[in-house]
């Protein structure tokens, strides 16, 4: 059986979908979202990540010993399905039925034969799944996800391809057409909008994304929230120049009025959650 | 800190000279101790009566406060009451003062002259009880001629007083009244509450809505909660548990118990402290009120789980109706509501390890901080240990083995706690003796005392609650682990280099530290340390069962320690990585700043253990950080619910910004409001000791 490389487990999930969840973030990703707040799964092998101000210079990483304070660490876990899986159920208690495991990144559908195989696993339990995804795969991929997924959460960055490309260095063509076709699986979805502002939030964006929401049938709901600069600890650490975005506007009533115009184009049509107050 | 406390040498002179005389009269020449010590406690108790003052609020209905309420300071009266237990205020409120005069002054044959004397002082003291309401009755109507414009309000509070003085309480607002006086004159700092909402259920069912508008008994609830908060904020004993099953084991709980949330949830102060009991049949209302009220985040409603607790102290000889009927004391340590006084001591459980690693002696760079218990208007303390030095337990330094080392840590915990459960049953032996003699104004609320005239320590009250609480054991495997994983696996040092470490508090010897910091920490369901803590605690348990089932006295253990500040700040460096006068743990719950997965992770570490037969109390503390956002309140009750079928009996949910409180820290003006969960009690941030403040955040998870 194949194994999985992972960067973490996040156990207490409560924003990757309903209840109590546990969270596995896979390493590997397509694209290269210019904020993206887990930058150490971008490469799809393991990577050392140095924290230098962890650093206490004891000079034990020169003589080949490991660092006791983790500021030299090295991302990405290679697990087995059944490890994976004893790691999830561990929390099963706190799942109650509304709870359960969302699979995250990096792109977990990277890793579809290992990602299909653990599904399978969690689902045979009874377990609610989630899967977190840019939707950046074939669509044979999407489908055989689908087969183990209960609920979808994929990101809608920016509609316009050029906008997109830039933002993400990736095509949003390929995004489009695999949420028609978890729509047209039936499956539920709910869309998340990271909002930059002077990108995404022109009207001709949200104008066009309401347009798109409107049309799906599986969609549940759509989350804004605002890029902030939370991870440009890890970004020093992979030796990468974090990206700012946000700076200069007060959030709150950004967000706000963002979810407003939302709110109007879809004509109230569509439940556009503030996660920023939530 | 024991509740109890030994008596003079004199009054010890006293009892053995006189307790086998003859009894005299009651003013006789020839009075003996029984008799002097009794009349003591009379007259002590009339003349506190006497000298408060009169109190007619300015507003509201509920008098008799008299002064404000004082921060705790016990055994200021000659008698037995260490206000850590409930009254039976189903009893008072059945009763009312003159129910229990007539009770105590029925003719009773075949008594001893001791019997009647402590009948006839207790039909005194109550006689007294009602001559103080009666003054405040009498002031009311004098105020209610005097202003006619608020004469309606005056003159309802006589009518209710005079109800009090010469029947049981009718309605709900003479039933709250009751309860308040006999709360308020118990003594003059507060006392532990216990099961309100039953208390008054009966009288809230007859009034509410017939008479009363549900909105009125909320208000009248609230005045009771300012009441209460008239004094110090913190560990004030002003515990109060709802819900829960009754004696038969069917839910107890009634709209009285939601309205009590919902009264905390509009007061929003420290007081009371509200506890909350769950179990299979809990209604739904109950539940939502409940987690909501957690939800607010001020640590205010922690959690009981009957079925976790109620099994295993009918196990312990408890009846099952008696078990049933727990409540719990100023702070988290179970108590059986009206059946049972409570008294319990406290094992230093990182301290023993320290003995350990230093031949019987404390670590020479322990620092002694002195720090306030809590309230940083109480004096500062610096604490001394409660346990035996010089016993050795092996040369730790020599030792070849993990297993030596942990052997040596059991022999030396074998020996402190030996040590405690015979002070113990000296302690039990000198209030079977006589010597003592309780309270009359608690002795008075219990029946069987009434009718026969036996001191409820003695025979009065059906049960005993004598503890023997140790909490930190997570601190302590986090020592023990990462000595086993540093020393002795990665073999990262020797033990002498370990202990030569500890003794300068890791001077030049971060890199160690950090080592020492990295292995396995309890709170993260890492089986490598949480099976430590586990093992502990199950051998500490089991000792103190040994020792109850071998003598005559039934001793109850718990995973559980107040004064944990105390501690830390007189305990040098440990093998966890931890600096000299740094936070421990308090209770089963992991180091502050430890557990880095979350709570569910914490609460599979804490599952691993017996908490339950750890059955004085066993509670495990949770800090969640408040950006969880609207989701809140679901995310407690998954995690109470969880709680409940790993078997946990008690859990204690916060939840803080902790940008807020560092800037409380700073900045105390602008956060007078900021309510939190101490040990078993909650208080205004900005008030408590600096090392608690310290604790309560390092304790919010990230």
């Amino acid at each position: 059986m194949i194994n999985g490389l992972i960067t973490g487990v996040q156990r207490f999930s409560l924003h990757d979908g309903p209840g109590i969840r546990t969270t596995v973030f896979f390493k590997g990703c397509a694209l290269r979202c210019r904020w993206c707040h887990n930058p150490e799964t971008f490469a799809a092998g393991p990577e050392t990540l140095f924290f230098k101000e962890r650093c206490i210079s004891c000079h034990r990483c020169t003589q080949g010993l490991s660092c006791p304070t983790g500021a030299r660490t090295l991302s990405g876990d290679e697990v087995s399905v059944e490890e994976l899986t004893a790691l999830v159920l561990r929390d099963e208690v706190f799942y109650q039925g509304v709870g359960g495991v969302t699979l995250s990144g990096g792109e977990a559908l990277l890793q579809i034969d290992f990602v299909q195989a653990f599904l399978k696993k969690i689902k045979e339990r009874g377990i609610h799944t989630c899967v977190d995804t840019s939707l950046c795969a074939a669509k044979e991929v999407v489908g055989r996800a689908a087969k183990y997924t209960d609920l979808f959460l994929a990101d809608m960055k920016a509609v316009d391809p050029v906008l997109f490309r830039g933002l993400t260095g990736g095509d949003n063509r390929i995004i489009l057409e695999n949420l028609s076709f978890i729509d047209a699986l039936e499956k539920p979805f709910i869309l998340r909008v990271p909002l930059l502002s002077g990108y995404n939030d022109t009207d001709a964006e949200l104008d066009a994304m309401a347009r798109l929401f409107m049309d799906y049938k599986g969609l549940t709901q759509v989350d804004i929230f605002p890029v902030l600069n939370h991870a440009d600890a890890k970004y020093h650490a992979l030796s990468l120049a974090p990206e700012a975005f946000n700076t200069g506007i007060s959030l709150k009533p950004w967000v706000q009025s963002v979810a407003g115009r939302l709110r109007g184009k879809t004509r109230g049509k569509v439940r556009v959650h503030n996660l920023y107050e939530s | 800190m024991t509740a109890t406390r030994r008596r003079s040498d004199f009054l010890i002179f006293c009892a053995a000279r006189f307790r086998r005389a003859a009894p005299h009269s009651l003013k006789g020449y020839f009075m003996n101790y029984f008799d002097v010590t009794l009349q003591k406690i009379q007259d002590a108790f009339e003349n506190s009566l006497l000298s408060r003052p009169i109190d007619i609020p300015a507003q509201g209905f509920l008098t008799c406060g008299g002064t404000p309420l004082q921060a705790p300071r016990l055994f200021e009266r000659p008698g037995f009451d260490n206000h850590h237990f409930p009254l039976d205020f189903c009893l008072v409120l059945s009763h009312g003062l003159t129910g229990i005069i007539n009770r105590a002054r029925k003719e009773r044959e075949g008594l001893t002259l001791e019997a009647a004397a402590m009948r006839a002082a207790i039909a005194h003291t109550y006689e007294a009880v009602t001559a103080h309401v009666l003054r405040h009755s009498e002031k009311a109507w004098e105020m209610a001629q005097k202003n006619p414009e608020d004469a309606k309000r005056l003159e309802r509070i006589a009518q209710n007083l005079d109800q009090l003085a010469h029947s049981a309480p009718e309605t709900f607002e003479q039933g709250i009244q009751l309860f308040y006086l006999i709360w308020r004159i118990r003594g003059p700092y507060p006392s532990t509450i216990g099961r309100l909402d039953v208390y008054l259920s009966d009288l809230y069912k007859k009034d509410v809505p017939a008479r009363v508008t549900r909105d009125e008994a909320l208000c009248l609830l609230c005045e009771l909660w300012e009441k209460l908060n008239d004094g110090q904020s913190g560990d004030t004993l002003m515990n109060l548990m709802l819900g829960g099953v009754d004696e038969q084991g069917r839910d107890v709980s009634t709209d009285l118990s939601i309205l009590m949330m919902e009264a905390t949830m509009r007061v929003r102060k420290s007081e009371p402290h509200i506890n909350i009991r769950l179990h299979a049949h809990t209604p739904k209302a109950f539940w939502e009120t409940a987690c909501r009220m957690i939800a607010m985040g001020q640590g205010q409603g922690v959690a009981y789980f009957d079925e976790n607790i109620i099994p295993p102290l009918i196990a312990r000889g408890y009846a099952a109706q008696d078990a049933r009927r727990y409540a719990n004391d100023g702070c988290t340590e179970i108590t059986f509501d009206g059946l049972a006084p409570i008294h319990f001591w406290q094992m230093e459980m990182v301290k023993t390890l320290e003995l350990t690693l230093f031949g019987g002696r404390e670590n020479p760079c322990a620092p002694f901080t002195p720090v306030h218990k809590w309230h940083r208007q109480r004096p500062e303390q610096v604490f001394k240990t409660q346990l035996q030095l010089g016993h050795m337990s092996g040369d730790v330094a020599a030792m070849r083995s993990y297993q030596d080392v942990y052997n040596a840590f059991l022999d030396q915990l074998h020996f402190q706690v030996e040590a405690f459960l015979h002070k113990i049953k000296a302690e039990k032996d000198r209030l079977m003796s006589g010597e003592v003699i309780s309270e009359l104004l608690m002795a008075g609320t219990v029946a069987h005392t009434l009718d026969t005239g036996i001191d409820p320590l003695r025979g009065g009250y059906p049960q005993t609650n004598f503890q023997l609480l140790s909490g930190s054991i997570p601190t302590v495997a986090d020592a023990l682990c990462a000595i086993r994983e540093v020393v002795f696996k990665k073999r990262e040092c020797t033990m002498q280099a370990l202990l030569q470490a500890l003794e300068t508090d890791f001077k030049e010897q971060e890199p160690l530290r950090q080592m020492l910091l990295a292995a396995p920490k309890f709170g993260n369901d890492d089986d490598r340390v949480d099976l430590i803590a586990a093992d502990i605690a199950r051998r500490f348990i089991a000792q103190v069962e040994a020792f109850s089932h071998k003598t005559d006295i039934r001793i109850l253990p718990g995973l559980y320690n107040i004064d944990f500040n105390l501690f830390a700040a007189s305990l040098g460096a440990t093998p966890d990585g931890r600096h000299a006068g740094d936070l421990i743990c308090e209770h089963f719950s992991p180091t502050p700043g430890r557990a880095k997965l979350g709570p569910t992770a914490i609460l599979q570490s804490a599952a691993k253990a017996p908490l339950q037969q750890g059955c004085a109390a066993s509670p495990v503390y949770l800090a969640l950080p408040a950006q969880t956002g609207g989701t809140q309140t679901e995310a407690v009750e998954a995690l109470l619910k969880g709680a409940e079928k790993l078997g946990l009996p008690i859990l204690s949910i916060a939840i803080y910004d902790r940008a807020i409180l560092e800037d409380a820290v700073l900045h105390p003006k602008r956060h007078q409001d900021l309510i939190v969960r101490v040990w078993g009690f909650n208080a205004r941030f900005v008030d408590l000791d600096a090392s608690l403040q310290k604790h309560i955040i390092a304790r919010v998870l990230k």
